[in-house]
């Protein structure tokens, strides 16, 4: 399994988009963590909220700002990795490496999930590293001593290591590349959030519950309405479920398909 | 070692037979070549040896074991079927890729890439390289596991005539040393210089198997113009070969059923006759391809 998974890393790594992907992770991350924590500044000045940097909803949510945006870059990621062996006619020499192709298949979802963890690391990094400033200057705290802190930041680097496997599933299940990543890209950030919001601004909070992005804020306990966070989220670990079906169901339907077909 | 073993072998796309009933044997220490024209079902037969495509009845195994199964693949079979590669990635990470599965380290590829020419462009990627220098990092993927059997599609697609002598050198020797080589090629002088076997196939089914002396290629006809044919007859009665008077557009000549065309020479100098042309038509492969299509229509 080891010479497998060494492959697939080996894959990911001889291209450029890896690297591509983590830059534009922490960047996009650091502009997207700065939103919630700019709004709860702002509500802090105003008086709407008393000292905002110190609402463990609020810090959680300036940690994981970035998931939203991370987690579409690490689909692109799982659907490259499959997509371009179709694309480039690759998949018959992986194959021919690994027959067994449920096995050559997981090689490639642990060198993804490897590979989404890093991304989850760098995106909530960046979201800690804009935390500090306002922190610091609103007299608050990073809440570094309190375990859900860093459940919801362990959550939150496994939550875009998940998305991944969405992007695999798309990548399996819708042979061209392009297509695939244009269906990917529309889902996630486009039907995805926009039915998310429907359903935040309607005020239907199990529906809501139910959605990757309703699932993802109550896994990872995050309040901020910037997030369309729902009034009465699900437990973490429930949210965390529905989150895994959500990212396991496209690959598993994937890699059942593929077991059997022939590789033209 | 065993051979390769395709036995009564069906493949069906959408009700449309690509393979019939074929059976085969590739015999471990030869080079057999895999003869048939386009749509013959040649790259269907070899892709379903290495299990990219699933039989619809019957078997094609290494021994008896099926290429999945077998336990480490890259180590047991080396396959050229496409040239495929991602453009992006360099040759050498191509390979690098493939070493992690059969237990190769970076240096047994530097050194294939040395082997194959292409250290130079080891580092290039793919993407910039020739039609010849893909088959030749394929060539080296198939080596990569140094394997017993190797099965080629079409190898020397793309290589210039320097390479297709490499190929053929590469190939005897592979076969030399006790292991088997499977090899398609629209080549059919290539197959002819490197072949011990030929299996040929036209329309998914078998038309013959058999080793290339068996052929007997070198046993063609001697075709002499004379001055003089019935002394020229009398004279070559001696031989004990049969002799047929023919003509064509140049005029009368004789057949003569031998390929020793000095025999023939100095008996018809020891008679005297003026020679305007003698020639040895050799039989070739492509002939023996093209009768044996014919037969079979």
């Amino acid at each position: 399994m080891s010479g497998v998974l060494r492959a697939d890393l080996r894959r990911i790594t001889t291209t450029k988009l890896w690297w591509v992907a983590l830059i534009c992770i922490f960047v996009l991350s650091a502009g997207y963590a700065a939103l919630p924590a700019t709004v709860a500044w702002l509500q802090g000045r105003a008086g709407v909220a008393t000292s905002p940097f110190n609402d463990p909803g609020i810090i959680r949510s300036i940690y994981n700002g970035g998931n939203v945006l991370s987690r579409i870059l690490a689909m692109v990621v799982g659907i490259v990795a499959i997509g371009s062996e179709y694309r480039y006619g690759t998949l018959a020499a992986s194959y021919l490496a690994t027959p067994r192709r449920v096995r050559m298949l997981l090689g490639k979802a642990g060198a993804l999930l490897i590979f989404g963890l890093i991304y989850g690391i760098v995106s909530v990094a960046a979201g800690m590293l804009v935390a500090i400033p306002f922190v610091l200057a609103n007299n608050g705290s990073l809440l570094l001593d309190q375990p859900a802190t860093w459940r919801s930041i362990i959550l939150g680097v496994c939550s875009i290591a998940l998305w991944t496997m969405i992007g695999m599933g798309i990548g399996i299940l819708i042979k061209n590349m392009l297509v695939a990543l244009l269906v990917g890209i529309i889902l996630g950030f486009l039907v995805e959030p926009i039915v998310s919001v429907v359903f935040f601004v309607k005020r239907w909070d199990q529906l809501l519950n139910l959605m990757p992005t309703g699932a993802t804020n109550a896994m990872l306990q995050i309040t901020s309405p910037v997030l369309f966070a729902a009034q009465h989220p699900t437990p973490w670990w429930l949210a965390g479920l529905i989150l895994a079906t959500w990212c396991l169901l496209p690959v598993i339907a994937g890699m059942l398909s593929a077991v059997r077909r022939d590789v033209a | 070692m065993s051979p390769i073993i395709v036995d009564r072998l069906i493949k069906s796309y959408n009700g449309t037979l690509a393979v019939h009933n074929l059976s085969f044997v590739v015999q471990p220490g030869r080079v057999t070549g895999f003869l048939g024209p386009n749509g013959a079902g040649k790259t269907t037969t070899m892709r379903v040896l290495v299990g990219l495509a699933t039989p619809t009845t019957g078997r094609a195994t290494f021994g008896d074991v099926a290429y999945a199964d077998l336990p480490r693949p890259q180590q047991t079979v080396g396959c050229v079927l496409d040239a495929s590669f991602h453009p992006a990635r360099s040759g050498r990470n191509h390979l690098r890729v493939l070493a992690s599965t059969a237990g190769a380290n970076d240096r047994r590829v530097d050194a294939l890439l040395g082997e194959v020419g292409l250290g130079d462009v080891a580092r290039q990627s793919v993407g910039e390289y020739s039609m010849g220098m893909r088959q030749r990092l394929a060539l080296a993927a198939a080596m990569l596991g140094n394997p017993d059997y190797l099965i080629l599609d079409e190898p020397a697609n793309g290589l210039d005539p320097e390479g297709i002598r490499w190929l053929r050198t590469v190939l005897r020797d592979f076969a030399a040393s006790g292991r088997a080589v499977l090899i398609s090629s629209h080549l059919l002088n290539e197959i002819e210089a490197t072949a011990d076997d030929i299996v040929v196939i036209n329309r998914g089914r078998l038309l013959a198997q058999m080793p290339m002396s068996e052929l007997k290629l070198g046993e063609g006809i001697t075709r002499a113009r004379v001055s003089d044919m019935r002394a020229a007859l009398q004279a070559l009665a001696a031989l004990g070969a049969d002799v047929q008077t023919a003509a064509d557009e140049h005029g009368a000549y004789l057949r003569i059923h031998s390929h020793d065309v000095g025999q023939v020479g100095s008996a018809l100098f020891g008679s005297g006759i003026v020679v305007d042309e003698l020639v040895t038509e050799r039989r070739d492969l492509e002939q023996e391809f093209f009768s044996m299509l014919e037969s079979s229509r």
